[in-house]
């Protein structure tokens, strides 16, 4: 306590020196957990939209194709999933005719018993114009982005031409957003009775599609319908294994760049602290005569770093809360096109902010320790003789 | 009467980087208890020296010291910095208050080190010794907004605020006015007189050591006694 009152009075008498300490760690905290909050945030709505229109696990063995209702069945035990949906995909062409003349391009088809993906997917709640018509069979659902490059409207009609060169007319039922752009542009989904007509097969799937109640469960699932089922499988971890690399390998790089920003911080309380033991080189001699042990000269010195440090941290904490907040619920005009993205999204958890906290103290702590040390290690009479 | 300080063969040597100065040689010094000592010398005697080396401030090379008859281990720290805190008052030539607390924070220090808890009744202890002092209406000053006097009688509140044995001063009124100095040196020989408190000044005043009991002399390395 008596350490305290001292160290107070210290940090208090030097206000300009403890307030570039305290704005040291106040930055420092502050860029790296917007930014990781940031960071968090396009991460987590990147793997939204791949899993938006995308399944968990994709059920590609060769026993699927013929017995995929049987397959159904079985693995419909397993607790985890949420929906299966039977599916076949191919490639074709679309063609449309608006009012400038021919439209064609290339598309990824997928089939899909609609009724199930509905279920599985929420697939309701993707489509932003048109709606779901179940008895619809040869109903056609296309990207937003392909709808407005095409100039098309709800009920129009267009030709799908498959791989076999054989084309169907369809009529255009709904559009969707997934919010991932490579499905918004280049995807289209037609009923799975369809898209088997129109690849001359007869009730036969590509794969059979698992939805999950929580997506970071797919390891778990695919390893027990590996093991207790023989059945091949492919979850959306390994399907986008580069995208995750990519994004997990930048955040690390982000990390370990904006840490050097705390280096730079505690580098700060080190110069501060160093300043301020030189500068009461006399009054320790003082204390010292005076009968206040080393170990007190020390304490004193180690508090008032540690009182910089962790005022730096709550007001860094706070501030940051504070522009993830601002980032979060107000749009920002710019980044908007670019991301493909309304608005910024931000995501950072207790932990993470606990961690960062921790690592700061202790970076605090080991800076302020030194110079705290030297304090206490100062002979009394060098100290009071000094000038 | 017994010897609340004794000094035996006391040697303390200055290392410089061509030679050694060897400052206190075999010194002998024994107090009694409620003496009034002034010691002198010249500049570079090694007066300063040896009042620190009786405050436990500074190192010496050989010899003993004994402090209400127990001797000193210099390597138990922790003893002697609860000797420095309650049986030593020190003094200094240039009052050495630390500048950022008040009057009253200041003498209240000493006290606050061993008992935080009792900051109420440390405080009032504080302001009796700076009314003692004649400073009741400086409680709440900073040693920048006091006179060098007044700083003086607030350091020497400071000395006395653990009811220490021993109260050593170093010069302390090298750098007072005649006036000034005359209150300081009356004040301490009331303290001398009212508490029965030891006191050993160095000094360069003839008038301070004259109110003294006795007058030592260093002299090449050692102890004189002159009165």
């Amino acid at each position: 306590m008596f350490e305290f009152f001292i160290a107070k009075k210290h940090i208090f008498q030097k206000k300009k020196q403890s307030l570039i300490g305290i704005l040291g760690v106040t930055i420092g905290i502050t860029v790296l957990i917007v930014s990781l909050g940031i960071s968090n945030g396009l991460d987590k709505n990147m793997i939204n939209s791949i899993l938006s229109l995308g399944s968990h696990i994709s059920v590609v063995d060769t026993r699927v194709r013929k017995s995929y209702n049987a397959l159904e069945k079985e693995i419909k035990s397993i607790n985890e999933i949420k929906g299966i949906v039977p599916k076949i995909s191919s490639q074709g062409l679309l063609k449309y005719k608006n009012e400038y003349g021919d439209y064609v391009s290339g598309v990824k088809i997928d089939g899909f018993d609609i009724e199930k993906a509905d279920k599985a997917m929420d697939l309701n709640k993707r489509i932003v114009e048109g709606k779901i018509d179940l008895n619809k069979k040869n109903g056609i659902y296309i990207g937003k982005e392909l709808y407005k490059d095409m100039m098309a409207n709800i009920g129009d009609k267009l030709t799908l031409v498959s791989s076999e060169n054989q084309e169907i007319p369809l009529i255009i039922t709904g559009v969707f957003e997934s919010g991932y752009y490579e499905y918004d542009m280049n995807m289209v989904i037609i009923p799975l009775k369809t898209a088997q007509y129109m690849l001359y097969l007869d009730d036969e799937v590509s794969s059979l599609e698992i939805n999950l109640k929580n997506p970071y469960h797919a390891k778990k699932v695919s390893n027990i319908l590996f093991e207790k089922y023989n059945l091949f499988n492919r979850t959306w971890g390994d399907q986008n294994r580069n995208l995750l690399s990519a994004l997990s390998l930048e955040k690390t790089v982000m990390v370990v760049v904006f840490s050097l920003i705390i280096l730079i911080a505690a580098f700060v309380i080190w110069v501060i602290m160093n300043m301020l033991v030189r500068e009461k080189i006399k009054d320790i001699g003082i204390m010292r005569a005076m009968g206040i042990s080393n170990k007190s000269v020390m304490k004193i010195f180690l508090l008032e770093g540690m009182m910089i440090g962790l005022t730096g941290i709550i007001i860094g904490i706070f501030m940051s809360l504070g522009i993830l907040w601002i980032l979060e619920n107000y749009t920002l005009s710019g980044i908007t096109s670019i991301y493909y993205i309304s608005k910024v999204p931000v995501e950072i958890s207790y932990k993470e902010i606990s961690v960062i906290v921790l690592l700061n103290l202790i970076v605090v702590f080991i800076s302020s320790v030194f110079p705290a040390y030297k304090a206490g290690k100062l002979e009394t009479m060098e100290a009071l003789r000094h000038e | 009467m017994s010897n609340i300080l004794e000094l035996k063969n006391i040697n303390k040597t200055y290392k410089g980087k061509t030679e050694n100065l060897h400052i206190l040689k075999d010194l002998n010094l024994e107090v009694e208890e409620g003496d009034f000592i002034s010691i002198l010398g010249k500049s570079g005697s090694g007066k300063s020296t040896l009042l620190g080396i009786i405050g436990l401030l500074d190192n010496f090379d050989s010899g003993e010291i004994y402090i209400n008859n127990n001797k000193i281990d210099k390597f138990e720290s922790n003893n002697i910095d609860r000797l420095k805190n309650k049986d030593l008052g020190f003094v200094f030539q240039f009052h050495y208050l630390l500048p950022e607390f008040t009057a009253l924070e200041n003498v209240m220090i000493p006290c606050l080190v061993q008992n935080f808890s009792d900051k109420k009744s440390i405080e009032n202890k504080a302001k009796e010794l700076l009314k003692k002092v004649g400073l009741e209406e400086r409680y709440n000053h900073k040693p920048s907004e006091l006179s060098g006097g007044e700083k003086q009688r607030v350091a020497i509140a400071r000395a006395l605020v653990n009811n220490p044995k021993i109260i050593l001063a170093d010069e302390p009124t090298g750098n007072l006015d005649e006036e000034t100095s005359e209150d300081i040196h009356n004040l301490l020989k009331k303290i001398n007189k009212e508490n029965n408190q030891t006191i050993i000044v160095v000094t360069h005043s003839k008038e301070l050591a004259n109110i003294t009991n006795k007058q030592y002399f260093v002299k090449q390395g050692k102890l004189i006694l002159e009165k």
